[in-house]
């Protein structure tokens, strides 16, 4: 088959456009040259005509001007504005010479006569003019006037009358002239029209026939283009390939073929991309919510973080971190981390960042100023890692931990200090203690723990109210703070227990010397609202290391020895030794025999006669408690007494002795009437709960009369809860019972408390009596207690009545009662039973009472 | 004392006016610094974009203070940006200008008129805006203002720019004088040299000398209307001597019913007879006066250096016939004492009711500049004279006036003393003196009842003004003018 002769579509393209061309500048030049011949001819008329009439106008208006200069040149009456106006319409004068000259010459061409008119007009118009301003340069402007008004109007008016009526004719002429010229222009304009017309037609026609047959043949294309584009199967393409669109077909078949190859494999390449996007962004919904969460987490951290690149600037601050620091997020971001830390030594600074840098976390406690106020916090540097473990960051965090350092200063303070007094309390002084052996030990000295209790302190306490009390104590210590050396530790234990604690001693005397003058600081009276009191310090002294090498040894030596101070008489001081030791230890073995001492028996009762002192008859007995131990043997009342009253035990033994006072009571009563049974009550059974109800219990158990049961009580249960005293007294003698007060004259011998109470009996203490022969106060005070009894109807009862010149003296001075060992020893309930029980004692020799039993030793 | 300038002192004076000048502006410089403020204005919104000076020129200003063909005012109006409204004034004082014109924003007033004008509040006290703007008043050669004291200043205050220079000039025919024939004729007559007067008696003789009303000449025709009386009479009595160098004592007590102020009278009355027979008419001011010398009519005249250009002119019949000289003196003690003064004088003053004040003052700043002003004074049509020294080394101006008139006129200044009273009511003052000059001068009154008169008239007014502060007013005038200034030439 023979193929179609090939022509190509460049081939075709610049054929048609070169025909269009040629076309186009044919019809362009023809009608460039129609347009100029129409333009020239409407310029020429235009020149010929109009420049006339503007010249015209020029000469019209420069005429009209000249006029005005002439008018009001008559009218000036100043020398120098009329100079001014004569030059001025001198120059106008000869620049109108000029112009109407070469405007005649032009209007003569065509109209000859009127160029004649027009001369001869201005010459006579400037004769006038040169005639003013000659006038006016005289300033005869009178005639300069007139000129104007007769002489000068007409010439100027007949210029004017001729230029306008020139105006007319050359406006006449320049109006057919031009409506000529358009009438020309418009009919060269309709043929250069038709002739474009035709050239378009022409050009039309060719394009409209090229573009058909290449339109049709890319339509097929387009429509195959399609089909691919939407998946549709095409078939063949039937486009012959003469020329570049055929080219074309034969390329888009083979590249259709390709297309829908790689279409497939795109398709699925695409479906597996789209899943790998949406789990990838499924993670980064994930991973930016958790960012969002973690940066509020930062920002609202009332910790305050700081970001800083390693060896760079701050990246980062949060708002808890400027408001920590007062400083803004301005001032401290893009600075150095070195210059933001704000560490009080700058090797401090360096060091944190060397220890964050090597990867370890850096901590600090400091005291830091925000603006005016101070204020702690805790500053913590560590690196922040990325991904691959390499620090990039370092993280700076900055907490205010001011209220948490307040509360463990204050905790600091209370767990060491005593609220009341300021004084460093027992812990501290422990620790204090301990402190001053260590460094006796190294020093190869002495340390001294003065261990003081305060004389009297509880009755101040129980009597004027704790608020008194704890004034007492606050002046107590200051007074003991003044007192010793500046070194020296003082401390409060608890309660009216005070420890000083002195270092640095080389020899024990130097404590002596401390605790004098506590005591002589003790001299003055404390004066608490207005009240003056009484107080004093009893102090035990133990000596590291002669006492002890432990603190706690020490300490517990030094109570001891304070002890020993109260025994000994209150308001003094007391070294520990080895008997004081000794002492502690028998007290307790005698607490820890006495516990159960009843239940074995091993305690009884004996009695010891109340005698008459006039008569010498036995008026009745006091039954004292006795012990037996097995293991310590006979102990005295003196010792075992105080450790059951102070280890409570005082209560079951003293209802016990009771008990057995009343049985015996009862049966000695039947055998002398009257019999009087005295008891004594020590303060801790007679506050017992109960107390009256058991008294009661036992007269009403052994029948026995209450006014023959005397209850025996010393002043010092007066002294505290009075109230609660004096009820139970009064409930005692509502039952009809005796009361006696014991050991008068050892406490405050108050004779208040005789009066106030109601009490039946006075015993006046033994030690009085012991002396009474020698010694004149003692006298004078038996006498004194002896009236004061009397005169408030009250019984006396001496104690301690050893010698017959005693009981003369006592005799002599109208006591009623004897009691002591010139009657007898006390003795059991048998033996009494058998000798004293409705017995009498002989009087002394000399004695006109004398009578009844001798003196029977015990 | 004789004033004879030749061309070479002329050029000492110019040149001891340019060893002055160090410390003066430069030209140009003041006019750049009014625009860029005037600029600068408008740029800050301190007055609106589309605010323009409203200026009142009296018609023969108009050219001069606009430029000829309105040049100065386009020029202005393209590089500041800023419009001027013109209005022209009739020929009054300055006092009924204003207040008939409240919205106008500057004006021209002269010397004498200040008080009046300030004293009722209708100028504006310059003094601040010449600091704010850094213009200085100043009287330097070669460039400054000459004797600006005299005609800008009131007290320390300044009143207003001076842009007009009036001292009277003692105009003569030249040809007549130095006709072998006339001096040989006065000789006889007087029997001394026919010379340039000294004394106002020598004038007096000249005049009478020359007096051929007959033949068409005049002695003189020095003004004698009734208006303008007090310029011509002024220069008599202030030459003759102290303490007659003021018109009152320190309490307002008129000096002039004295022998001297009769004298001045006697003097100013004299001339009448050799002069034209209307001269004492109403209006026959300078333009009936010059003409009349210009064509010839005249011996001698006495007037501004406006004279001058005008007898120069082309269609002047005195071109090249004139000299002038200095005004003549009175022998005092042996000595001829002169003195001088500027009667009229264009001074720019901004009112003070005007809307756009600063932009008025900056574009006086601007026009009264060294090389701007050169392009104000003896234009076509204006009445302005040299003001500034620089005016005077100007060729066109010299050709204009000729070196002659110009170095006389520069050595007048010096002599110069203020015009006026210097008073609240000077217009009141200067109408009684005018009054009673002119019925002496009409023969009605004795030149010694004249100044009784005038004197009793001047009590009259003081006490209507109240002495106490016509009194202050009178320190403030004098300690102004005892103020020296730089470039003024001593007379010898």
């Amino acid at each position: 088959m023979k193929l179609p002769t090939r022509f190509g579509l460049l081939p075709q393209l610049l054929l048609g456009f070169v025909g269009a061309g040629m076309l186009v500048a044919m019809v362009l030049w023809t009608g460039n040259r129609m347009l100029e011949r129409s333009s020239e001819r409407l310029v020429t008329t235009l020149e010929r005509h109009v420049r006339p009439l503007a010249r015209l106008h020029t000469l019209q208006s420069r005429l009209g001007g000249l006029r005005n200069l002439e008018l009001e040149l008559g009218h000036l009456d100043d020398v120098f504005a009329l100079q001014s106006q004569v030059t001025r319409l001198r120059a106008e004068m000869t620049t109108l010479d000029t112009e109407i000259g070469k405007f005649s010459l032009t209007l003569g061409q065509n109209s000859p006569k009127e160029a004649q008119r027009l001369a001869g007009h201005w010459r006579d118009y400037r004769s006038r003019l040169e005639q003013q301003a000659r006038l006016a340069a005289d300033m005869d402007l009178a005639a300069v006037r007139a000129i104007t008004t007769s002489g000068s109007h007409l010439p100027y008016l007949s210029i004017q009358a001729l230029l306008n009526e020139v105006a007319e004719q050359t406006e006449a002429a320049a109006d057919l002239a031009y409506r000529k010229a358009t009438d020309d222009q418009a009919e060269q304009r309709w043929d250069f029209l038709k002739l474009v017309l035709i050239g378009g037609l022409v050009i039309f026609i060719g394009l409209a026939y090229s573009g058909r047959t290449v339109v049709r043949r890319i339509g097929i294309l387009s429509e195959h283009a399609q089909k691919l584009a939407t998946g549709v199967e095409s078939g063949h393409i039937a486009i012959s390939p003469h020329d570049e669109i055929g080219d074309l077909a034969q390329a888009f078949g083979a590249m259709r073929q390709q297309v829908l190859t790689r279409e497939a494999a795109l398709r699925s390449a695409q479906a597996d991309l789209e899943r790998r996007v949406q789990e990838r962004t499924a993670d980064l919904k994930s991973a930016n919510r958790r960012l969002v969460r973690f940066s509020q987490v930062v920002e609202q951290n009332p910790v305050g973080i700081l970001v800083a690149r390693i060896g760079g600037m701050v990246e980062f601050v949060n708002p808890a971190y400027c408001r920590i620091t007062g400083r803004s997020a301005d001032d401290t971001i893009e600075q150095p981390l070195i210059e933001v830390i704000h560490v009080a030594d700058p090797l401090d600074a360096d060091s944190a960042l060397r220890v964050a840098t090597a990867g370890g976390i850096w901590e600090l406690e400091q005291p830091s100023r925000r603006g005016d106020q101070a204020y702690w916090e805790r500053l913590r540097l560590g690196a922040v890692l990325d991904e691959r473990g390499r620090a990039t960051h370092l993280l700076l965090s900055r907490e205010d931990i001011t209220e948490q350092r307040v509360q463990m200063e204050k905790i600091t303070y209370q767990a060491h200090y005593d609220l009341l007094t300021g004084l460093p309390n027992r812990a501290l002084a422990n620790d204090r203690l301990m402190q001053a052996v260590s460094r006796a030990r190294r020093d190869g000295g002495r340390a001294a723990a003065m261990f003081i209790d305060l004389d009297n302190f509880k009755e101040v306490n129980d009597t004027l109210g704790h608020a008194t009390g704890d004034t007492l104590l606050r002046q107590v210590a200051q007074r003991l703070t003044g007192a010793v050396r500046g070194d020296d530790v003082v401390a409060r234990l608890g309660g009216d227990e005070f420890l000083i604690v002195a270092g640095g001693l080389v020899h024990g005397d130097e404590a002596a010397a401390i605790a004098e003058k506590i005591i002589s600081a003790f001299t003055d009276v404390f004066t608490v609202d207005e009240r003056e009191l009484n107080t004093s310090p009893s102090i035990g002294i133990a000596i590291y290391p002669d006492d002890g090498t432990d603190p706690m040894v020490l300490l517990r030596n030094a109570d001891l020895a304070m002890y020993e101070a109260k025994d000994s008489g209150r308001n003094m001081y007391r070294f520990y030794n080895r008997s004081i030791h000794d002492l502690s230890l028998q007290r307790l073995e005698i607490g820890r025999c006495l516990r159960g001492a009843l239940e074995r028996q091993e305690l009884h009762v004996v009695y010891h006669p109340l005698v008459r002192a006039d008569s010498g008859c036995i008026i009745g007995a006091e039954a004292l408690l006795r012990w037996n131990s097995p293991e310590l043997g006979e102990v005295q009342p003196a010792l075992f007494i105080p450790v059951a009253e102070q280890n409570g035990l005082i209560v079951d033994l003293g209802r016990w002795v009771l008990r057995e006072a009343c049985a015996t009571l009862a049966r000695w009563r039947l055998r002398q009437d009257g019999f009087v049974m005295a008891v004594n009550v020590s303060p801790r059974q007679f506050k017992a709960s109960g107390f009256v109800a058991m008294v009661k219990e036992c007269l009403h158990e052994f029948d026995v009369p209450p006014g023959q049961l005397e209850i025996e009580i010393t002043e010092g249960l007066l002294l505290r809860n009075q109230d609660e005293v004096s009820v139970i007294l009064d409930e005692l003698h509502a039952l009809g019972v005796r009361l006696s007060m014991d050991d008068f004259g050892t406490g405050y011998s108050s004779l208040s408390y005789l009066r106030e109470f109601p009490f039946h009996t006075v015993k006046i203490d033994r030690s009085f009596i012991r002396d009474v022969s020698e010694d004149r106060s003692d006298r004078a005070l038996v006498i004194a207690a002896v009236r004061m009894a009397q005169a408030l109807g009250l019984q006396i009862i001496a104690e301690g009545v050893e010698t017959d010149e005693q009981w003369s003296f006592l005799v002599g001075q109208d006591c009623d009662i004897l009691q002591g060992f010139r009657f007898g020893m006390p003795v059991t309930e048998s033996n009494f039973g058998k000798t004293w029980v409705n017995a009498r004692v002989s009087r002394p020799e000399g004695d006109e009472h004398s009578q009844g039993v001798p003196f029977i030793p015990v | 004392m004789t004033w004879t300038v030749g061309r070479k002192g002329f050029a000492c004076l110019l040149a001891a006016a340019m060893l002055l000048a160090f410390g003066a502006a430069r030209a140009g410089e003041q006019a750049e610094r009014a625009l860029a403020a005037a600029r600068q204005l408008l740029d800050s919104g301190a007055v609106p974009r589309n605010a323009s000076i409203r200026v009142a020129f009296k018609s023969g200003n108009i050219a001069a203070l606009l430029g000829p063909e309105l040049e100065l005012q386009k020029e202005w109006e393209q590089r500041s940006g800023v419009m001027i409204t013109a209005k022209v004034i009739p020929q009054q004082p300055a006092l009924q200008n204003l207040k008939a014109n409240p919205d106008v924003d500057l004006t021209v007033a002269r010397t004498h008129e200040f008080p009046d004008l300030l004293e009722q509040g209708l100028v504006e006290d310059l003094t601040p805006m010449l600091k704010e703007f850094g213009f200085r008043i100043d009287g330097t050669p070669p460039q400054g203002f000459i004797r600006p004291r005299l005609q800008g200043y009131l007290g320390d205050k300044v009143v207003a720019i001076p842009a007009d220079g009036d001292v009277l000039i003692l105009y003569l025919r030249r040809d007549l004088l130095e006709s072998p024939a006339e001096r040989a004729a006065f000789r006889k007559a007087y029997g001394r040299d026919l010379a340039i007067p000294a004394t106002w008696q020598e004038y007096d003789q000249l005049a009478e000398f020359f007096h051929r009303p007959q033949k068409g000449l005049y002695g003189t025709v020095e003004q004698r209307e009734r208006d303008t009386a007090w310029m011509f009479w002024l220069p008599r009595y202030l030459g003759q001597g102290a303490p007659y160098r003021q018109l009152f004592d320190d309490r307002l007590k008129p000096l002039i019913d004295s022998p001297a102020g009769v004298a001045a009278t006697e003097s100013y009355v004299r001339t009448v007879r050799h002069s034209a027979p209307e001269i004492l008419g109403d209006g026959k001011d300078y333009s009936y006066t010059t003409p009349i010398f210009m064509q010839g009519k005249a011996f001698s005249v006495i007037f501004t250096i406006a004279g001058a250009k005008l007898f120069n002119s082309s269609g002047s019949a005195v071109r090249g016939k004139f000299m002038a000289v200095p005004l003549p003196g009175n022998r005092v003690g042996g000595k001829v004492v002169r003195s001088n003064v500027p009667i009229y004088g264009n001074n720019l003053v901004v009112s003070s009711r005007g809307a756009q004040r600063k932009l008025a003052f900056l574009f006086t700043m601007w026009l009264t500049d060294p090389d701007n002003s050169l392009r104000t004074v003896g234009v076509r049509g204006g009445f302005t004279d040299p003001f500034r020294w620089n005016h005077l080394a100007d060729q066109r101006i010299r050709d204009l006036y000729t070196q002659e008139a110009l170095a006389v006129f520069a050595k007048e200044w010096p002599a110069a003393l203020p015009p006026g009273t210097g008073l609240p009511g000077d217009g009141d003052y200067i109408a009684a003196l005018n009054q009673n000059l002119w019925l002496a001068a009409s023969g009605k009154v004795s030149a010694s009842e004249a100044m009784r008169r005038t004197s009793h008239d001047w009590e009259a007014i003081t006490q209507q003004h109240g002495r106490d502060k016509q009194a202050s007013w009178l320190k403030i005038f004098n300690a102004g003018f005892a103020v020296s200034e730089p470039g003024a030439v001593s007379p010898k």
